[in-house]
């Protein structure tokens, strides 16, 4: 090989070495996409996607309604409901029932129970322990546990998205199971007596209905002194 | 040819095989003890699934070692060429080439298990079926076709085609698609963040964690933007796709909505399984479970079966095991629904270490059978072979 050969090939090294050209692969795997899946997807922008703010804020704001329309009902106002006391000493709680929605009898360790209207296996519950209960970052990991996801670091926990109540940053949680067929809403709303638990289990297809009346609850829910 | 026969002589060497066999003890003692430091998963990839590591003795002095797929390399050549190639072929005394040989069929096997086996989870709840697992720790970047009048396909890149790509990036293309796909920047785990830097997406970046010791909870995430084919160069659509993100990046390209998610890795099953029932028993008194079992009903086409995986009882059916592993959920009130995690191993040399064992086995039972024979011999006066040669 003469010197010439070797100065080409450096330079088609160095070009190659230097360019700034992406490598292109062809796809090689297609399947078949579930249509379930695919009906479940939600639309968000950016930031409501990564949880780096509220889905609330994100969702288009809904169109005015024409002018030559009626006006449509005013929905039914909401039943506020308290419970007798809480463990602890804690301020008794009061919130605000979303239409809909109706209180099941008591259960072991819950503060009150409702079963949304036209879901079988779909239900909201409230649970409140004194103390640091484990604090949230096993707590949420002990909900991911139920649904056989694996645990999440305490960073990972700290990204996850907000939800105000009771005048307190609540952690969200948004969790599907590796079948895709149950789905969990939670929300951990530290306050000085212990951790108060909002949750919201069921089947994925009809949870996707309720989240809005979720949000709606646990944003609702106040102390009673504090009216 | 002397440099041949030099290279020969010392790959099949007992010298060579001393040192690859006191390497393999330093790296299985140094890999051990970096388990509490890096977690199983990433010890196991830099020390023994690698050609060369840097072990760092005393948290400080680089110590490099070779890994444990170059060792095991070398001992199979140096196993071949020294005990079956070079060694006397004295065929009345084939036990010890017939164990050999088994070593050598069980570094095959791990070989092939470490090139194609495939490990995921398939959890099921009662009554429920499926035919696909996900894998605990690989993901991938699935394009949904959304359009109500399409085929409904999902395209997929898995992780080991995009897990290298630097900033520059790589581009994926299929002829179906009306859109190119470049990733770029990819984070094996990390968050997303307020930013206003040069690869945010809407006032977003992704912000690199190190990574976690238990591999299943690295969250990963990864740059990418959408182009017309063959148009690298133009303006493109930026986006970023992170594995817990709470829905997936929606795009219109040529007037057809597309989807954009990474997930975990899924691998379809030939055949679906469903949970007719989960049994668990637990151990008087406690709740620690001392028995549980799947009762499944395998489909294939039109033909059914019931089969029962218990713990150490899997089932095997075409290239595929499925070990029962787990249960939950774990605080089940009596009626509350169960689901039943099976653990699912595709290998296609997944029986052949048991094999490797029996021919192992085999070749040193002939090997003592006939020195016991041979010693046998001696004292009741009868002439050995060697006597006889």
């Amino acid at each position: 090989m003469g010197k010439s050969s070797i100065v080409v090939l450096m330079g088609l090294l160095v070009v190659s070495a230097c360019s700034q050209q992406p490598e292109r692969q062809e796809i090689a795997e297609v399947r078949r996409a579930d249509p379930a899946e695919r009906e479940s997807m939600p639309s968000f922008d950016t930031a409501t996607r990564m949880g780096v703010q509220d889905v609330e804020g994100a969702l288009p704001e809904a169109p005015p309604p024409p002018q030559d329309v009626p006006p449509a009902e005013e929905p039914p106002t909401p039943a506020t409901s308290t419970i007798p006391e809480m463990p602890g000493g804690v301020p008794q709680l009061m919130w605000e029932v979303p239409a809909g929605w109706e209180e099941a009898g008591e259960r072991p360790m819950r503060l009150v129970t409702f079963h949304p209207e036209g879901t079988e296996h779909t239900e909201c519950f409230v649970t409140f322990l004194v103390g640091p209960a484990g604090g949230i970052v096993a707590n949420v990991n002990r909900w991911r546990a139920q649904l056989g996801l694996g645990p999440l670091t305490e960073d990972n926990v700290a990204a996850l998205p907000r939800l105000e109540m009771l005048g307190e940053e609540a952690v969200f949680v948004n969790i599907k199971d590796l079948s895709g067929t149950q789905e969990m809403y939670g929300v951990i709303c530290p306050v000085p007596e212990g951790l108060l638990f909002v949750r919201m289990v069921g089947l994925v297809e009809e949870m996707e209905a309720e989240r809005e009346r979720f949000e709606a609850f646990c944003r609702s829910i106040q102390f009673v002194d504090a009216e | 040819m002397k440099i041949l026969q030099r290279i020969f002589a010392f790959l099949s060497s007992y010298g060579l095989s001393i040192v690859l066999l006191l390497l393999m003890m330093v790296l299985v003692f140094f890999g051990t003890l970096e388990q509490t430091r890096l977690g199983l998963f990433e010890t196991q990839r830099r020390y023994f699934e690698s050609l060369v590591v840097v072990h760092p003795v005393f948290g400080w002095f680089p110590l490099p070692l070779p890994g444990g797929y170059l060792l095991l390399a070398l001992v199979f050549v140096n196993m071949l060429f020294g005990a079956i190639v070079r060694a006397p072929k004295r065929w009345r005394r084939p036990g010890l080439l017939i164990a050999h040989g088994g070593v050598l069929y069980l570094i095959v096997a791990g070989f092939v298990a470490y090139t194609y086996a495939i490990n995921g989870n398939l959890p099921l709840y009662e009554g429920d079926s499926g035919s696909r697992f996900q894998s605990y720790y690989e993901w991938e970047i699935r394009i949904y076709e959304m359009a109500p009048d399409s085929e409904g396909r999902v395209f997929i890149i898995p992780q080991d085609e995009f897990e290298d790509v630097g900033d520059t990036g790589r581009v994926f293309y299929h002829q179906a698609l009306p859109l190119e796909l470049r990733v770029a920047r990819y984070y094996p785990n990390c968050r997303p963040a307020p930013s206003r830097d040069a690869w945010s997406v809407d006032g977003v970046t992704l912000s690199p964690l190190p990574k976690d010791s238990t591999a299943e909870q690295n969250v990963p995430g990864v740059f990418v933007s959408l182009h017309q084919p063959g148009q690298e160069a133009a303006p493109s659509e930026p986006g970023i796709l992170w594995g817990m993100e709470r829905g997936p990046w929606r795009m219109l390209a040529e007037g057809r909505e597309y989807a954009f998610a990474l997930r975990r890795r899924e691998w379809e099953l030939p055949f679906t399984l469903t949970l007719e029932q989960f049994n668990h028993e637990t151990h008087p008194g406690t709740t620690m479970p001392s028995h549980f079992s799947s009762e499944i009903v395998l489909q294939e086409g039109d033909a059914k079966r019931d089969v029962l995986i218990r713990m150490n009882e899997p089932l095997r059916h075409r290239g595929y095991t499925f070990y029962q592993a787990s249960w939950g959920p774990t605080d089940a009130q009596p009626g509350d629904p169960l689901y039943s995690v099976l653990a699912v191993t595709r290998n296609p040399a997944g029986q052949w270490p048991m094999y490797a064992s029996f021919i192992i086995s085999f070749g040193l039972l002939l090997h003592f059978g006939q020195a016991l024979l041979r010693y046998l011999r001696q004292q009741s006066g009868v002439p050995s072979d060697a006597h006889k040669r």
